[in-house]
């Protein structure tokens, strides 16, 4: 069967509500985030593809990271990954790569030339015994009065701060952390240290449309840096603890050696899920 | 010369170096107000230090008709001095290193314990005698107790420098200058107090601020005197470490002036630029702001926010940015973007 491809971005991701998740869909507005839907020729969404850029605007080589892949068939599979082969050459990407508990999405990257391994997650999903763990970091006093909530911080001191990152080259989990607004952050949840009018570190919190959070960026500088991070945490913990049920899901993505180490640290034994991972090569 | 005399022009020659120090320093444009009070209140610990030495001399020679009572409270005075001197050390090294009124606030505790200890000693020490004491011959008996306390001081002024050091260490990301030269003071004010026999220390505290001050002015020789940015001198020393390759160049930002207020441009500048870049005045009312960023989106969002300041404060400006690119040397790349300016 015949299927035409057309892009998606924030103002047609509805429509491939059946193939895209409401997590996902929500990224579809951010600037390195691509999507590629197939339609038949009755002009209905039969499947969708979304994907990170990595590194597109860094010397480094830019990278995909596929997200999702799902199509009513393997036709309409086919019709979405030849854009994506099209789409990948005209940003330049020289790598692709994936991470999923599907298999029939590993599967089918398999056959197009990707590698495959069955790895452990790089999300690690907290439970609530263990942000209760990290809360009592605090000896069940307050937060010292220069521990606030995102929200205390006004745009100026935010932006000044987000600058400061980027140019020392802290991103977190966001290439586009330069688009990105304070208010897209869960501004209640998501600490910062402000001292000497200024803020001198973050821990960024996301709340996905499905609900749960997302940790993003968590960075100190500054007299006392290394101190200040452990009071953030204790406090963005004690925040979560207030603010929403105990079931809520709270995700690490252990994205570098810092995190890794960090994880290790507080959430010693925790293991993320049983995924399949790989990549191919596209320069 | 005897003893008390050596002592008395030592401590002139002290107070005369304090007072040339301080009316130079009260001279200094420097944007950083905070730095400049807690230097001059060193200075003026030192001045007043270099007074009570020879007030004290005077008292034990007779020449100052205090008698056993007034000899002790001025050398208590001294000591007192001496302790705030220490304690304005730390504080001043401490600002120094990270520039934080916050941080400062937050070490009070570790900072003044140890000062409001020596003090309060000293105080009770007029009534029991416990640290030294005056006979009737005007002669000042020191005690154990004052030895060990002396020796505390002199730790907890080392240990202001080793305590700043281990913080340095710590704070890895921000950028330092060597604590080492703030030991110069500390060498200066050993070698005189301990290994002469004259009551001089001041005069080595006196010197080493000096040095301080002289390092302080070779650093303002890359100023610009009307922006506070660095001056093309600096940016000679900038392209001869990018030719040693030991500065890392991948962009810049150009900000050029069409009418206005200079100062208030470069106040303006200043307010948006994040730690870790140079900001060099290349023209009349051009300056550059150079970075190791190596991607668009950072050279973008600050110079959004500049033009939006400048904006809000009705003066016009242009503002350009490039990033180096893959083929061509960092001095390639800096001559091609000054070339615009």
């Amino acid at each position: 069967m015949e299927y035409k491809v057309i892009e998606i971005d924030g103002d047609n991701v509805e429509e491939f509500s059946d193939y895209i998740n409401e997590d996902l869909a929500e990224q579809m507005d951010r600037e390195f985030y691509r999507g590629i839907g197939a339609k038949n020729d009755k002009d209905e969404p039969c499947g969708a593809m979304v994907f990170e850029l990595k590194d597109s605007e860094s010397e480094e080589d830019t990278k995909s990271r596929i997200r999702m892949l799902n199509a009513v068939d393997e036709d309409a599979k086919n019709a979405i990954f030849t854009e994506y082969a099209n789409v990948v050459s005209e940003e330049e990407v020289m790598e692709s790569f994936y991470e999923s508990p599907d298999k029939d999405l590993c599967q089918y990257l398999e056959n197009n030339g990707f590698s495959l391994s069955t790895t452990e997650s790089k999300d690690l999903v907290i439970t609530a015994e263990e942000i209760k763990k990290i809360a009592m970091l605090l000896k069940g006093k307050k937060a010292p009065a220069y521990i606030e909530s995102l929200s205390e911080a006004s745009v100026l001191q935010y932006r000044r701060f987000v600058k400061e990152c980027l140019f020392k080259g802290y991103k977190g989990l966001m290439d586009d952390l330069a688009y990105i607004p304070k208010n897209w952050f869960e501004t209640e949840v998501s600490s910062c240290v402000i001292t000497d009018d200024e803020v001198n570190g973050v821990f960024l919190i996301k709340k996905s449309a499905s609900g749960s959070l997302y940790t993003m960026l968590f960075t100190a500088f500054g007299a006392d840096y290394q101190r200040n991070l452990g009071l953030m945490m204790a406090y963005t913990a004690q925040k979560i603890l207030e603010l929403y049920p105990e079931d809520v899901k709270v995700v690490v993505r252990r994205h570098n050696a810092v995190v890794q180490k960090l994880t290790d640290k507080f959430f010693a034994g925790s293991k993320g899920k049983d995924v399949f991972s790989g990549n191919r090569s596209e320069g | 010369m005897n003893g008390a005399d050596t002592t008395i022009y030592a401590n002139l020659v002290s107070i005369m170096l304090s007072l040339g120090l301080m009316a130079l320093v009260r001279k200094l444009k420097t944007k950083d107000a905070m730095e400049k009070r807690l230097f001059l209140l060193l200075l003026f610990l030192v001045l007043n230090m270099s007074i009570f030495y020879i007030l004290c001399v005077y008292a034990q020679t007779g020449d100052l008709p205090v008698g056993k009572t007034g000899a002790l409270i001025l050398d208590t005075v001294l000591e007192v001095l001496i302790t705030l001197f220490a304690f304005d050390w730390f504080v001043y090294v401490d600002y120094r290193i990270f520039h934080s009124v916050d941080h400062l606030k937050r070490n009070m505790k570790v900072l003044t314990v140890p000062a409001i200890l020596v003090v309060v000693f000293n105080a009770v020490n007029l009534f029991t005698g416990w640290l030294f004491w005056y006979d009737d011959a005007l002669v000042c008996h020191e005690t154990d107790f004052y030895v060990i306390c002396d020796l505390a001081r002199l730790l907890y002024f080392i240990g202001s420098l080793v305590y700043l050091e281990i913080e340095k260490r710590k704070n890895k990301r921000m950028r330092f200058f060597s604590v080492k030269s703030f030991f110069i003071p500390l060498m200066f004010y050993v070698l005189l107090f301990y290994f002469t026999p004259y009551a001089t220390a001041a005069l080595g505290l006196s010197i080493g601020l000096a040095l301080i001050y002289v390092q302080n002015i070779n650093s303002l020789c890359y100023q610009d005197t009307e922006t506070g940015f660095y001056n093309l001198l600096y940016l000679q020393e900038l392209r001869r470490r990018i030719e040693k390759g030991d500065y890392e160049l991948s962009s810049a930002i150009m900000y050029t002036l069409s009418e206005g207020d200079r100062r208030q441009m470069a106040k303006l500048i200043d307010d948006q630029l994040p730690e870790d870049c140079d900001t060099i005045r290349c023209g009349r009312d051009t300056v550059v702001t150079l970075a190791s960023v190596k991607e668009k989106a950072p050279l973008h969002m600050l110079s959004e926010d500049v033009e939006m300041s400048f904006e809000e404060a009705k003066i016009p400006v242009s503002v350009t940015y490039a990033l180096k690119k893959k083929k061509e040397s960092e001095t390639e790349f800096l001559d091609r973007f000054l070339e615009k300016a």
